[in-house]
């Protein structure tokens, strides 16, 4: 039996009996290259620490815009004190005009050309606010500087502190005759309280009852780890621990054997820790201690490794075991790090009695019964888990390595290819635009998917649009308001306002020519998603977006004009309606010469917009969901999608939410009539088009400027028929004059169909 | 098609493992390697098919040299070894397409050649299932198909019926002397004697490192006087091998 | 050896191969998704987490309590228990108030009263105040009565208001809560006081006459990011080299290593692709994921940065750090090249030798180095030598250290790029030209009788 101990001990050191390992050059070369790093390391902080470091180049001037007179005043006066606190004699102040006091962009431009670290913009009324006694409304200065170093913050910081609210604000008030309070209201200084250790004991002290136990159990807990989970697991998993136990070797001296070797392993950090400690501990006796209770541990979570390892069949799946058990000692460890005074049963237990007594026995401050009975616990613990190691030695399923896990995946891909065959869909529920579908996901996850792929898409590029659009924006003197508006917004607690305000600024968009461009390049390329998806994705011909190959050639283009004959006629008749019950007068012809070019670029945007609606709506959503719940549901879900991606636009209402699923509707069962969508996207386009820029009405919920006519509601308009600040969509006139469309197109295609039967 | 003329091995310095050993392999002949084990065969295997190169001696494969044209070689053989493991987390489908576009197979030629060896040695059905999932023999199959897959014109097979049952390696045999008849040649090294005997045209005993005697089954027993070529193989190991 | 020339002319012919080696590599990452997520994600996302629970952990150490830091109040007026109530910079702190008679009975009932209190991190807040003849008085009244004196341009006498702060003499941590405390509270406590206490002074025109840059987002974002960027030079550089090595290495040792073991490589190796292409095409393989990796991990802090919201003093990333599109070009750069660098390294190993455990063992060392360069960062204060940009690695962590700290030079990110491209088509030589390294020979065979007989 002590032979085949000893061989099982020999064996969990290293494979091959020896620790010898083949070193490459390249290995060498990267050590070498580390140390000339950590030298090069040295020398750089004794170059810091003799302040010998090369000085960083900073801007010197100072640009002010729109100083008002005070500030000139105040420059001259102050002139000493100033170039005291300010980067010395070298600053030059230069001085601007500007009234957009928030773009960035210039004045970078400018700190860059006049090499200044820093722009103070004053708002144009600042002297008239600020000189007078008592000021009612605090003006602000906004300040701004470059962003290649940060140490520039603290200049400003500086700055703020030394002169704009320190000197200038003196000035002021010694201009104005205001009393000065230089004595500060009230003093707080921040005082320590207690003596001071000395930071020696204290270094000592916390160095023996934290650090020195934390990096004992760290050690002991990796190396424990690694030669455990490599002892009994690893060999399950190589597949050479059948061999071992096939020998007459009692299991109990194979949990030993390796038990042994695991805790010899334990003790190379103890032994490196233990070494060291001689020198600082202050007793032999605390010495004594420390070395009992580390042995101790060693011993006790070598065991409970090895219990781990006998437990599990690799050795990913012992470490995945070993480490909550790991977690959990380390928060043991910070637990007694953290409690300053101690719960006084917590020194007899195992692992807590552990660290205390290892920090006692540093510091000479053991108490011995403490130490024995964790000691004795721990050994019993110890104990414990052998036999049990032993005993899960007996037990078949720990000890034969099945081969579990392939066997588990083979059924998995049964499994899997069952499933697989039954989702082929053979036969869909309706078929339209020729789509068919190939594969079935999950419910919850199709129809989630198909909702959120136009918000999505949506969402993503809206903003993206918007960005030139904000960045033009930014030199123009209106945009100071604009961004005072945020400022509003940030103060706004309800959801509601929120929401509000933000499409105040949305609509304050749409008059924006960027803005209007990037929105239809958007639009575009929303579209070549969505055709790259069909094509690429699902490998399906276009037809399946609702663009067929109509023959004869040209008859696609026939199709748009007549959806454009036909939007014209159903938004004319709108616009009738709404003339018809007075709710809408016509101002007359309004196009400016100036809004051309915005004029055009509406049109451009109107042009790709109607067609991703379409394709999102009918062309992609409505096939697909049709093959699987059937049309009625397509045409139902498309609607709903369609009317509630419009609910977050102003003024939005319930029969707004239902006319937009209405008007939706209509287009869904005119494009699966006509098997296209060329017709729809048309009418879309155009319906858009003419309620915004050309009888200028609100296009669901977002106001349009270049329009060619100038409508505005009536005195007597009524929310019911005209839709208020939603537009017509949100109104009863869009009701009647759709109703009365759904009625022909359904009329019309019954005739056709029957002619044709 | 293969000559091997004078081939010396040495790893490192230790003793040679392979002693000047010449053959030939003609087209449309098997020609078997036979050894016990550690007698220098798949070193010598490894030589013929680029992965080693001989200390002294040259190997010719269709007149193209392992030395000076590795890659005019590869092109033109197809090797199979028990060393040479097939990645477990793949598909056969899919080693079959990396590997057609690796030996610059034709796009439109790889389905069809798929289907064909698949079918041939029904793996079709386990096409789309992982390595790892499958049983020795069709791992073993698997490799053959991907090994042959550019049609080569020297074949050369270690031990190719290794862990094989009776039935699959008579399907492998079966393969091998169709692939024979259309005059492709084939290099084959195994130590099971019935398959030596009924496959290979020209056997070469192998004893640490030297060829000992060459020629047909029929021919070696007779030379050596013995009831059958298991017989003839034992006495020609005891007569050459020399302990230690 | 074979001619080299037919190699150069197959180099086009080659790409093809290289693409469909790193199609079928990346096939095989991306296959088993799950597993890359464990190697590539979790350490990116451990540390992210790491980062944002460390500062709770020492708060936690400090307090004993994960919520609002605890502040006990000796005599507060009542301005400032209305303040502590209304200021949204106070709600981070857990007011405990207590009058100076209560205060004095817990004193002189347990003498280490005190004392305990601010070993568990409570800072002590105490208010006094005298009158102009320096007797002890209402803190609220003197402070009114004080802007009074002002307005009418009085003397103030022997008049003194004190907040005093207290902390542990023994304990740094709490020094550093304590003034980070006074650093929240101070100011806008003082402004508090005068809007309710200094109507007087108000009238006669005192006060602040204007704010400075009290709604300026980009010098909000500025103000954050000039510390935050400090913070984030330490820790960053060196994470994301680390974590890159990290990927670089356990895909070098799967992809190369181990295909190597199996076998595998050798059937690859005997197609009759170049020699070339095939190793290219695993580097591409292993350059895109660990520069993928670099990017997440970049991400990943990025977000860390930005969702730590409480900002505490022992923050290792503070809120707000960011990198403008130039800054993040040449970090982009210098990490591609790096993984290249790494990439060589890591194959050159691999290439030279066989045995499974002394390759890992050999990668492995490279990583625990980058662990020291990492601490080493961490805690240094100095600038970085022109001599540090020659070393290869190193350099690029110095690199992206003085991007982040405002310090980039042109010269030194040309001298990064030169030192670590030399080196990568070196070490790319010394692969090509031993591409015996791919082949896995057990010398002998399966049945392998050579060694012993040695």
């Amino acid at each position: 039996m002590r032979r085949a101990i000893r061989a099982l001990v020999r064996k969990t050191f290293g494979k091959n009996h020896s620790m010898k390992t083949e070193a490459s050059a390249i290995t060498m070369l990267v050590c070498v290259g580390f140390f000339v790093a950590v030298m090069a390391y040295f020398t750089s902080l004794m170059v810091y620490y003799a302040k010998k470091e090369r000085p960083v180049h900073y801007a010197e001037n100072l640009i002010v815009v729109n100083p008002p007179e005070s500030w000139m005043g105040f420059t001259e006066e102050f002139q000493d004190s100033l170039s005291e606190n300010v980067a010395g004699e070298r600053t030059m102040m230069v001085y601007k005009e500007w009234d957009a006091v928030y773009d960035v962009f210039t004045f970078n431009d400018w700190m860059e050309e006049e090499n200044a670290y820093l722009t103070i913009v004053f708002p144009k009324d600042f002297d008239e606010l600020v000189m007078q006694k008592k000021v009612d409304e605090i003006p602000e200065i906004l300040t701004y500087y470059p962003t290649d170093y940060p140490e520039y913050a603290t200049v400003q910081k500086e700055f703020n502190e030394t002169v704009l609210q320190e000197d200038y604000i003196r000035y002021i008030q010694m201009k104005l005759g205001v009393p000065v309070d230089d004595i500060g209201v009230i003093d707080s200084p921040i005082v320590p309280i207690g003596k001071p250790t000395g930071w020696i004991h204290m270094l000592v002290d916390r160095g023996s009852r934290m650090v020195v136990p934390l990096l004992f159990f760290i050690g002991i807990l990796y190396i424990c780890m690694l030669s455990g989970m490599n002892a009994i697991a690893g060999e399950k998993e190589r597949g050479t621990f059948a061999a071992l136990l096939m020998t007459p070797v009692p299991r109990g001296t194979i949990v030993l054997g390796n038990f042994i070797g695991v805790f010899l392993h334990a003790l190379i950090p103890s032994g490196i820790l233990l070494l060291p400690i001689v020198f600082v501990a202050s007793s032999v006796v605390g010495y004594i201690a420390t070395f009992l209770l580390v042995i101790s541990l060693a011993l006790f979570i070598s065991a409970i490794t090895i219990m781990i390892s006998c437990l599990n069949n690799s050795i990913v799946s012992a470490q995945t075991t070993f480490l909550p058990i790991f977690l959990i000692i380390l928060v043991v460890c910070v637990t007694c790090m953290q409690e300053s005074t101690r719960n006084p049963i917590n020194p007899f237990l195992p692992i807590y009695g552990h660290f205390y007594g290892i920090g006692d026995g540093l510091m000479g401050t053991v108490s011995w019964p403490a130490v024995l009975v964790c000691i004795v616990t721990t050994l019993g613990l110890t104990g414990i888990c052998l036999l049990v190691s032993e005993r899960l030695l007996r037990t078949e399923s720990f000890t034969v390595a099945v081969e579990t896990k392939s066997e588990k995946e083979l059924r998995k891909a049964a499994k899997a290819l069952a499933r697989q065959e039954k989702d082929y869909v053979s036969v869909s529920r309706a078929e339209v635009f020729g789509y068919k579908a190939k594969k079935r996901k999950s419910v919850a996850s199709f129809l989630i998917g198909h909702a959120l792929l136009p918000l999505a898409l949506l969402s993503l590029f809206q903003p993206i649009a918007m960005i030139p659009a904000l960045l033009s924006y930014m030199k123009d003197p209106a945009s100071s308001e604009f961004i005072r508006m945020f400022k509003e917004l940030t103060s706004v607690k309800a959801v509601s306002e929120v929401a509000e305000a933000s499409v105040k600024v949305f609509s304050g968009f749409m008059q924006d020519k960027y803005f209007i461009l990037f929105m239809g390049l958007g639009y575009w390329a929303v579209i070549a998603i969505y055709i790259g998806i069909v094509k690429l994705r699902e490998k399906n011909p276009l037809s399946t977006l609702g663009f067929p190959k109509l023959s004869p050639k040209g008859s696609a283009v026939k199709a748009y004009l007549r959806g454009m004959g036909f939007g014209l006629i159903l938004i004319s008749s709108v616009y009738g309606l709404l003339l018809l019950f007075g709710q809408v007068k016509c101002n007359g012809f309004a196009l400016q010469k100036d809004s051309i070019v915005l004029f055009i670029l509406y049109i451009l945007m109107w042009l790709p917009q109607g067609a991703t609606e379409e394709i999102m709506m009918r062309g992609y959503m409505m096939p697909r969901v049709a093959a699987r719940f059937g049309l009625p549901f397509a045409i139902f879900f498309s609607s709903m999608c369609f009317s509630l991606m419009h609910a977050f636009n102003a003024g939005f209402s319930f029969l707004a939410l239902f006319n937009l699923a209405f008007i939706a509707a209509f287009f869904a069962v005119f494009a699966y009539r006509s098997g296209h969508i060329y017709t729809v996207c048309a009418m879309h386009t155009v319906w858009n088009f003419c309620q915004g820029n050309l009888f200028g009405l609100e296009v669901s919920g977002n106001s349009g400027s270049a329009s060619i006519l100038s409508s505005s509601y009536t005195e007597k308009a009524g929310k019911l028929l005209s839709g208020g600040d939603f537009g017509p969509e949100g109104g009863l006139c869009v009701t009647i004059v759709i109703a009365v469309a759904f009625v022909i197109l359904i009329l019309a295609t019954k005739r056709r169909n029957t002619a044709k039967v | 098609m293969i000559q091997v003329e004078h081939v010396s091995k040495r790893y490192n310095k230790s003793a040679l493992v392979v002693k000047d050993v010449s053959f030939h392999v003609g087209e449309g002949q098997i020609f078997g390697l036979l050894g016990p084990n550690g007698a220098g065969k798949t070193t010598l295997m490894q030589m013929i098919s680029t992965l080693l190169t001989p200390t002294e001696g040259s190997v010719k494969i269709c007149g193209h040299d392992t030395k000076q044209s590795p890659r005019q070689i590869r092109e033109r053989i197809g090797f199979l070894t028990t060393e040479i493991k097939l990645d477990p987390l793949s598909t056969p489908n899919q080693l079959f397409d990396f590997f057609g576009e690796l030996y610059d197979i034709p796009k439109e030629q790889i389905p069809v050649k798929k289907k064909e060896s698949f079918e041939r040695f029904g793996i079709t059905p386990f096409a789309d299932k992982r390595i790892m999932e499958l049983s020795t023999g069709m791992k073993q199959k698997i490799s053959i198909v991907i090994s042959l897959i550019h049609d080569p014109q020297v074949i050369i097979f270690d031990e190719p019926t290794n862990g094989l049952d009776i039935l699959t390696s008579r399907q492998v045999m079966d393969y091998l002397l169709e692939l024979k008849a259309l005059g492709r040649s084939v290099l084959l090294s195994t130590h099971i004697f019935s398959v030596a005997e009924q496959l290979c045209d020209e056997i070469a005993i192998l004893v640490d490192g030297t060829i000992v005697e060459q020629g047909s089954a029929e021919e070696l027993t007779a030379k050596t006087e013995s009831k059958n070529f298991e017989e003839a193989f034992f006495k020609l190991y005891t007569k050459y091998h020399k302990e230690g | 050896m074979h001619n080299k020339g037919i190699d150069l002319m197959r180099m086009g012919f080659g790409m093809r191969h290289t693409l469909t080696i790193f199609k079928w590599e990346m096939r095989k990452i991306i296959s088993n998704w799950r597993r890359t997520l464990v190697v590539f994600l979790m350490p990116a996302v451990l540390l992210l987490v790491a980062l944002n629970v460390f500062p709770l952990l020492i708060n936690y150490l400090s307090t004993g309590s994960l919520q609002s830091h605890p502040i006990l109040v000796v005599n507060a007026p009542d301005s400032f228990r209305q303040y502590a109530e209304d200021s949204v910079k106070s709600s981070v702190y857990n007011y405990t108030f207590m009058n100076s008679k209560e205060f004095s009975e817990y004193t002189n009932d347990d003498e280490n009263f005190l004392q305990e209190k601010l070993r568990k991190g409570v800072i002590l807040v105490m208010f006094s105040a005298k009158n102009e003849e320096g007797k002890t008085t209402d803190f609220d009244t003197s402070v009114r009565r004080y802007y009074s004196h002002i307005a009418n341009e009085e003397d103030v006498g022997e008049m003194e208001n004190k907040m005093i702060v207290g902390f542990d003499a023994d304990s740094f941590t709490n020094y550093t809560q304590a003034r980070q405390f006074l650093l929240n509270i101070e100011s806008e406590y003082k402004d508090y006081l005068f809007k309710n206490l200094g109507e007087e002074y108000a009238e006669v025109g005192g006060g602040d006459r204007w704010e400075t840059d009290a709604f300026n987002p980009y010098t909000f974002v500025l103000k954050n990011r000039a510390n935050a960027n400090l913070g984030a030079a330490r820790t960053i550089p060196g994470v994301m080299i680390l974590l890159m090595y990290y990927c670089v290495y356990s895909l070098a040792g799967e992809i190369l290593a181990a295909s190597r073991q199996s076998g595998f490589l050798t059937k690859v190796y005997l197609t009759p692709i170049p020699e070339v292409s095939l190793l290219t095409g695993k580097m591409m393989t292993v350059v895109t994921v660990s520069s993928i990796s670099a990017i997440l991990t970049y991400l990943l802090l990025f977000l860390s940065s930005w969702l730590n919201h409480s900002n505490s003093a022992f923050s290792l990333l503070p809120f707000g750090m960011f990198l403008t599109l130039t800054q993040l070009l040449y970090c982009f750069i210098t990490i591609v090249v790096t993984a290249f660098l790494m990439c060589a390294l890591c194959f050159g190993i691999v290439f030279k030798i066989r045995r499974m455990e002394d390759v890992l063992l050999n990668l492995q060392i490279p990583l625990a180095l980058l662990v020291f360069e990492l601490f080493g960062q961490m805690f240094r204060p100095s600038a970085s030598l022109g001599l540090e940009f020659m070393i290869p690695i190193h350099n690029a962590i110095m690199l992206i250290r003085d991007i982040f700290l405002g310090r980039f030079r042109m010269q030194n990110f040309v001298m990064t790029i030169l030192i670590n491209v030399l080196l990568t088509v070196i070490l790319i030589a010394l692969c090509i030209k031993n591409t015996d390294g791919m082949i896995h020979i057990s010398q002998g065979g399966s049945d392998d009788t050579s060694r012993t007989r040695k």
